[in-house]
């Protein structure tokens, strides 16, 4: 936030002795409103400290104030910076005097920069007040100045000027000091007074509730009927997420961090910090750089040479990016001493807008040279010729995808110890696909020599996999502890600041060929995607949406130029529905903007553009595995009470109300091939994907599972076990699913994971796999224990338990026998049976080709999950707030496995779209400052946001999946198109044209008062 | 011992009827009294600004954010967690709910869900959808949607009146 | 995120807590039920030397609303407020008190605090000054009694002196044949609301203004209120027109920052929606209906 003062005043003195007073901070600084104190620091600089705040919130700014220019007679120049309220402020003032009869007149301007956390609190409403002190400090200059002020000093007694400042300066600083160790004061000499009990008027109001919640409490007590396994730990407070891990000897890690978007590092200061109590170490971004080597990078040169460390070097780019760590015995400790870490900065313009990254004024990464990294035209079928044979030409100039995240609930988080052997142990809650590979490379660490382990993990939505600088930095923090844990919890101001939002993309000039059927033909566009400060795993986003190309319509015609930028914002992520959740929304709007402009109404321009024919391979080569479009739609109508909402809409028009219905289609794209990044840099040397899983018959004869991937609530446990179950024809109940991850399980591959909407294929296909190999097993044990051919056998549960039988007799033999077999009865067998391990591993490999990367085209995902949703929202047309009247879901995975599971995925990729589309946004001011520092300010959605859902399941069975299952976690962001579409549909009179992704009260409110902001222009050709 | 730690104040808190005695710093949140002195980690926490209620437990009757008392606040009261739901013959009528209905995925949230929750029916046998929305708007669930979450109070609802 | 250390008194008469409060001098609080002490705290935008928790103190969780003279003591939740007898007989209370924050901060956060704080988006300020309700409090020289417009000095400034405690809020019960409503619109229940309006309207005949409240919270740095604005109803009909009227004179009068809850001008046009809102249901009360009013979800 930039502020700018000027002004002049007239003051009878002489200009040399105005000079004298302004250019010496000595003289002047004691009369400015609210003085704390000065220190000389030399010649030109020195430490002034002001008491700012607003009644009970009061601190004192500490600024360094630099003489930059004192010219005699005329000229002098401040730069003054500093820190208050966890915020930065920094001001230059310039004063020009000019000689005014026996008087002077002094001209002065000011510039004054504020940034950090304090201009998102309170939801920025402390902005306009932090503006009245900054003025109210420049006043009193003018004031300190003035006739009257001169006279009032001038009948002073006359003191030596240094004992004069030398005791209010023992003043403030004495008290301030008093302040800083507030027990030591009082604990000692007097005897603190006794903590007061609860009065007596309390006992019956405390009394009355406490018999309330007894009344609920003291009830009888039971075991639930259904439920997912997992749950019988998570509802009674025993998961166990990382923060509850407490090993001895932990030690805790609190982050410093910028204040300012874009900014040179002039110093780190850590000698304060270092003596606080409690503190081991601290580090600096410079001792990182010289421990590590940079992250890894996934684009090509020249980003590929971008210099990421786990701490900021040099420079910090963007706000939040941490530039020192510290290590205390409790977190408070560390907290107060990060505190205390003085960091100098020099703040350098900030880049918030991807046209501005373009224009390459401003690097980010100045060695790379540019803003860009990464830029690639996907080109297929004829689009010149398309244009050229088209009926209607609709072009849009600029659309926008804006910045929001899921916000897991619980936020990144590792304990990291770096043990006396040499290895690495880290609990934490991210991935370890991407992560695990950049972690090893920065610390030069054999991989097999770090053990990752993730328990229960409280939401990840993509977003975590930005933890890996964190998990590094907090293996330095342990290394340089001597080897003790060290835990680092991510606060969520933090999470608001850097993490891991999803990306923003801009989508210009498009142009959308269509017949005289308002069928569309060709596509062209510009997408520019905004990744923030560091790429990361971002590059990636540049070829994901493609999976999704041409969304859920056929047409075969597209050229899309795709840019991605660094701005001076927090580093993305993936977030649900990643890189394709914008695409489709793009595609959608596209879709509706056309049926607008061209009065076809929005299902019949679905049915005219949809994809009739699955499989479906898609100009760039990508299969679409199965689905029902125009059946889906017709069932989402049907739900909805389609005819019934257009005429209440057409009723309520005539009113004067604002309804609007809206349908959004999309595609949940599951089962990455990772050979689509060398689309991305041809030098990575990645292809397919795969997952792994182990079944084994433990020694006591118990079933139990262990899976390759990172559960974050999508109930891997249940549906494993009922995968096993089947196979087994036992009850899940038997079957023991391992929570969580754990390297050492070596039940992983390269590309294992919960990620890309693919655990029901990847991941149960494994399991499945894993569990055939073992019944093999077990079917080869028991033909021999029951003297039995193998077809003659069958798996159930036998009176006793799981059991292998012979059909149509009472020969049976139960798990602990046949594992008994095989682990101490190992004499008895032939030789031929002697192998068996009953400890069954499968490697899942999707069937996919390396793409052809000159061309970009291939088959970039298996499965492909659809959604269609409509909406029907009211707009208030005096305050734009919106409400969802009703909302309907058809959802198409394939074959359902575990129904509950699917419904309960549903609900909250529901919920996430309906949040990003409505409530929840990230925006930067111009100068790179978070406005939704916190939770109060973001406001994910809540119960009283969220609608009632109305939702079915449509099941085409994938011909690509051995269950005809398909992965369905992402959603494919639904809402947000659904949302824009009802909007659209709602505002159409109005002239009104839905550009943004966001649509709160408020965005809608300016966007309809500034004129609907996208410009959409109609060329209608005479055919031919 | 170092300047911080020297302020400690005794304090005496029920937690789930069991009576606790600690010397903390006054500055200690409720929260980390639970889960670090008591070793109750079912209490979580979420975020920083009292907006997210996963850290919710029930203070002398009333559904509380823990992050938002300091321990000593609660010295002499009766706290009840996530730990004290379950009995040893089984889960709470809302902690089967909530399993049957699906109204929980990762976990995080339901702690502070089920407190609320409780609070909620103990002041309301029969919540309507309005009630629950009223009651749990300060509680954040990222995964549900709450939709199932709706249901399983519900549910819970019936079957502590059919008790 | 932690608190900076601070020394922790909890004194058990109202007289040890002013006397430790003018000893401690200014870098001492005041903490009754914390729920808007606790995120500053936490978030460090304050570093108090010494809390000085009052919330044992007897004699002030009273909640009188018999009679004429309502009184309700400082330490009074706001969740005790709303089942409580004030809140039945004038739904204006229920509105605001059901409307604060969520269920879980109003089992804690006290009416006393809350006017302490005098946060520009706080809902009892705006509400009480609706009411013409007076903020006793008590300090090292006796008890005073202050209207509550003299109150609010500015945002988060009080007419309140060093170690001046609030003791009690009271208002005269409104006159039968009048009603008020208090609406605010908020994204959700733990946020801060966008905008806030509090309206008190008494009836003659059922459709003249004998007298009118209006005042916009979130409005600015203090409750908004205008002597012109209520002139624009006092003995007129209450129709649209005037209401209208009304509502744009007030709204003149109000500041509200632009910030990450809108632009200026969209909080204006929410102020006015909820001024139309509320005025509406002030009448249907003021007749005698049951109507419903609080907070809107948006």
């Amino acid at each position: 936030m930039e502020m700018r003062f000027d002004g002049e005043f007239r003051i009878p003195m002489p200009r040399q002795e105005v000079f004298e007073l302004l250019s010496d901070p000595e003289k002047f600084a004691p009369l400015l409103p609210n003085f704390h104190g000065l220190e000389r620091r030399d010649e030109r600089r020195s430490n002034l400290r002001v008491k700012v705040g607003i009644g009970k919130i009061r601190a004192v700014a500490s600024t360094e104030l630099i003489l930059e220019e004192a010219t005699a007679p005329d000229t002098i120049r401040y730069l003054g910076k500093g820190n208050v309220l966890q915020g930065a402020y920094q001001m230059n003032a310039a004063f020009h005097l000019l000689e005014d009869g026996d008087g002077t007149l002094v001209r002065w301007e000011g510039v004054s920069q504020l940034s950090g956390r304090i201009l998102s609190i309170a939801g920025g409403g402390l902005r306009g007040y932090a503006e009245k002190e900054i003025s109210s400090v420049i006043n009193g200059l003018q004031q300190a100045l003035s006739p009257e002020a001169r006279a009032a000093r001038e009948a002073r007694p006359a003191r030596p000027a240094g004992g004069w400042l030398q005791r209010l300066l023992q003043f403030l600083f004495g008290r301030r000091e008093e302040a800083a160790a507030p027990v030591a004061a009082e604990g000692t000499a007097v005897e603190p007074p006794p903590l007061a009990p609860h009065p007596e008027e309390l006992v019956p109001i405390r009394e009355e509730a406490k018999q309330r919640i007894s009344r609920v409490l003291e009830v009888p007590r039971g075991m639930p009927a259904g439920g997912r396994k997992e749950d019988q730990r998570l509802v009674r407070g025993k998961g166990l997420y990382v923060d509850d891990n407490q090993p001895c000897g932990l030690l805790h890690m609190a982050l410093v961090r910028s204040p300012h978007a874009h900014a040179r590092i002039l110093g780190v200061d850590t000698r304060a910090a270092e003596t606080m109590p409690g503190v081991v170490c601290v580090l600096t971004g410079e001792e990182v750089a010289g421990m590590t080597q940079p992250f890894l990078q996934i684009g090509p040169e020249p980003s590929a040479n971008i210099r990421d460390y786990c701490l900021a070097v040099e420079k910090v780019l963007y706000q939040g990016d941490p530039v020192a760590a510290v290590v205390a015995e409790t977190i408070e400790q560390a907290v107060d001493a990060a505190q205390r870490v003085e960091v100098d900065y020099e703040p350098l313009p900030a880049v918030v807008r991807c046209e501005e990254a373009l224009k390459d004024e401003v690097l980010l990464h100045e060695h790379v040279g540019t803003n860009l990294t990464w830029q690639g035209v996907y080109e297929y079928g004829d689009v010149e010729r398309a244009f050229e044979e088209a009926a209607h030409v609709v072009r849009i100039d600029h659309l926008r995808f804006h910045r929001f995240s899921s916000t897991p609930l619980e936020t990144n988080a590792v304990v990291a110890t770096w043990d006396q052997r040499d290895r690495l142990d880290f609990i934490g809650n991210t991935a370890m696909t991407v992560p695990l590979t950049m972690i090893a490379t920065a610390l030069g660490v054999r991989m097999d020599h770090i053990r990752l382990r993730t328990h229960d993990i409280g939401g990840s939505f993509g977003n975590k996999i930005n933890n890996y600088p964190y998990m590094t930095l907090a293996a330095l923090a342990s290394r340089k502890a001597g080897g003790r844990p060290v835990k680092w919890v991510e606060t969520r101001s933090e999470y608001m600041q850097a993490g891991g939002h999803g990306s923003e993309r801009d989508y210009f000039d498009t142009e959308v060929a269509l017949d005289e059927n308002g069928v569309i033909t060709a596509l062209r566009s510009r997408h520019v995607d905004d990744c923030g400060a560091y790429p990361r795993y971002e590059p990636l986003g540049c070829v994901i949406w493609s999976q999704v190309l041409p969304a859920s319509y056929k047409l075969r015609n597209v050229r899309i130029d795709f840019s991605q930028v660094v701005t001076n914002k927090g580093p993305c992520a993936p977030n649900r529905g990643y890189s394709r959740l914008p695409h489709m929304w793009f595609m959608e709007r596209v879709i509706d903007i056309c049926a607008h402009e061209l009065g076809i109404e929005a299902d019949e321009m679905r049915l005219r553009n949809y994809i009739e024919e699955f499989p479906y391979t898609t100009p760039n080569g990508c299969v679409y595995d199965s689905g029902d479009l125009p059946a889906m739609l017709a069932r989402a109508k049907e739900l909805i009470g389609w005819d019934e909402w257009k005429r209440r809409q057409a009723e309520a028009r005539a009113e004067g109300r604002l309804i609007g219905v809206g349908i959004g289609t999309t595609l949940d794209s599951g089962t990455n091939n990772f050979a689509q990044s060398r689309i991305i840099n041809p030098f990575l040397p990645f292809s397919g994907n795969s997952q792994m899983a182990n079944v084994k018959l433990d020694l006591d004869g118990s079933v139990s599972v262990s899976v390759g991937s990172f559960p974050q609530g999508q109930g891997h446990e249940t549906t494993s076990a009922q995968v096993v179950a089947e196979v087994l024809g036992i009850s899940p109940d038997c079957i023991d699913v391992k929570p969580g991850f754990d390297t050492e399980r070596n039940t992983h591959t390269g590309t294992c994971g919960t990620y890309a909407s693919q655990f029901a294929v990847t991941g149960l296909t494994a399991v499945h796999g894993a569990a055939t190999r073992l019944k093999e097993q077990m079917q080869r044990l028991a033909a021999h224990a029951l003297e039995a051919r193998e077809e003659e056998l069958e798996f159930g549960m036998g009176e006793q338990g799981p059991e292998v039988r012979v059909a149509g007799s009472d020969r049976s033999i139960n798990y602990w026998a046949l594992s008994n077999l095989a682990n101490y009865n190992t004499a008895t067998l032939p030789e031929e049976l002697r192998e068996i391990t009953l400890n069954a591993t499968y490697k899942y490999t999707p069937p996919f080709e390396v793409p052809d990367t000159g061309r970009k085209y291939g088959n970039l995902t298996l499965t492909y999950a659809l959604q269609l949703h409509i909406a029907v929202v009211e707009v208030d047309p005096e305050t734009c707030h919106v409400r969802i009247l009703d909302y309907a879901i058809v959802d198409d995975c394939g074959k359902v496995i575990n129904h509950m599971i699917v419904a309960g995925q549903v609900h909250g990729a529901t919920a996430h779209g309906l949040g990003a589309a409505l409530l929840e946004t990230m925006p930067y001011d111009e100068a790179g400052n978070v406005l939704s520092g916190s939770f109060t300010d973001y406001a994910p959605i809540t119960i009283n946001n969220m609608p009632l859902l109305k939702n079915v399941n449509m099941e085409t069975p994938s011909p690509f999946t051995y269950s005809g299952a398909k992965g369905m976690g992402e959603g494919g962001g639904a809402p947000l198109h659904t949302i824009c579409a009802a909007l659209q549909d709602a505002l159409r009179d109005r002239g009104v044209v839905i550009g943004n992704s966001h649509n709160s009260p408020m965005a809608l409110y300016d966007y309809i008062r500034q004129g609907g902001g996208v410009k959409v222009e109609v060329e209608h050709r005479q055919s031919a | 011992m170092s300047e911080t730690t020297t302020g400690r104040v005794p304090v005496t808190i029920t937690v789930n009827g069991q009576p606790c005695t600690r010397e903390i710093e006054p500055r200690l949140l409720l929260v980390e009294f639970l889960r670090r002195e008591l070793g109750l980690t079912g209490t979580h926490i979420g975020c920083d600004t009292s907006f997210c209620g996963a850290c919710t437990v029930i203070l002398d009757g009333d559904a509380v954010k823990s992050c938002t008392l300091l321990a000593v606040q609660a010295d002499g009261s009766e706290v009840i967690t996530v730990e004290g739901l379950e009995g040893e013959e089984g889960l709470h009528p809302l902690q089967q709910a909530f399993s049957e209905h699906h109204g929980l995925q990762c976990g995080y949230c339901t702690p502070g869900m089920l407190m609320s929750s409780l609070a909620l029916l103990a002041e309301n046998p029969d919540p309507g959808i309005e009630e629950i929305r009223k009651r749990l708007g300060g509680n954040v669930c990222r995964c549900t949607g709450y939709q199932n979450i709706i249901r399983a109070v519900q549910a819970a609802a019936r079957a502590l009146r059919e008790e | 995120m932690y608190p900076a250390p601070f020394r922790y008194h909890r004194p058990a008469t109202l007289e040890d807590a002013m006397a430790l409060l003018a000893r401690l001098g200014d870098g001492a609080r005041p903490l009754a039920g914390g729920q808007s002490l606790l995120p500053i705290l936490k978030l460090r935008m304050d570093e108090p030397t010494d809390l000085v928790d009052i919330a044992r103190i007897p004699g002030m969780r009273h909640i009188d609303g018999q009679g004429e003279s309502i009184r309700i003591g400082a330490l009074a939740t706001h969740a005790r407020i709303a089942v409580s007898e004030v809140a039945s007989r004038f739904p204006i209370v229920q509105d605001c008190a059901t409307g604060i924050a969520d269920a879980q901060v109003r089992a804690r956060g006290t009416i006393g605090g809350s006017v302490s704080t005098a946060d520009p988006s706080c809902d009892w300020p705006t509400m009480l000054q609706v009411l013409d309700a007076e903020v006793a409090c008590r300090g090292p020289r006796g008890e005073r009694v202050v209207g509550i417009r003299d109150f609010f000095r500015d945002a988060y400034t009080t007419a309140l002196e060093e170690g001046e405690l609030v003791t009690e809020i009271r208002f005269r019960a409104p006159p039968a044949g009048s009603g008020g409503a208090y609406l605010g619109f908020k994204k959700a229940a733990p946020a801060y609301p966008a905008a806030t309006v509090g309206v008190h309207l008494g009836l003659a005949d059922g459709q003249v203004c004998r007298q009118a409240r209006l005042v916009l919270g979130c409005a600015g740095p203090r409750p908004v209120q205008s002597r012109e604005a209520e002139q624009e109803l006092e003995g007129k009909d209450l129709n649209r027109d005037n209401l209208r009227r009304a509502a744009e004179a007030i709204i003149s009068c109000s500041d509200p920052p632009s910030d990450s809850r809108g632009s200026a001008a969209f909080k204006r046009t929410m102020l006015h929606s909820l001024f139309m809102r509320a005025a509406e249901i002030a009448i249907r009360r003021a007749r005698g209906e049951t109507v419903k009013g609080g907070t809107l979800y948006v």
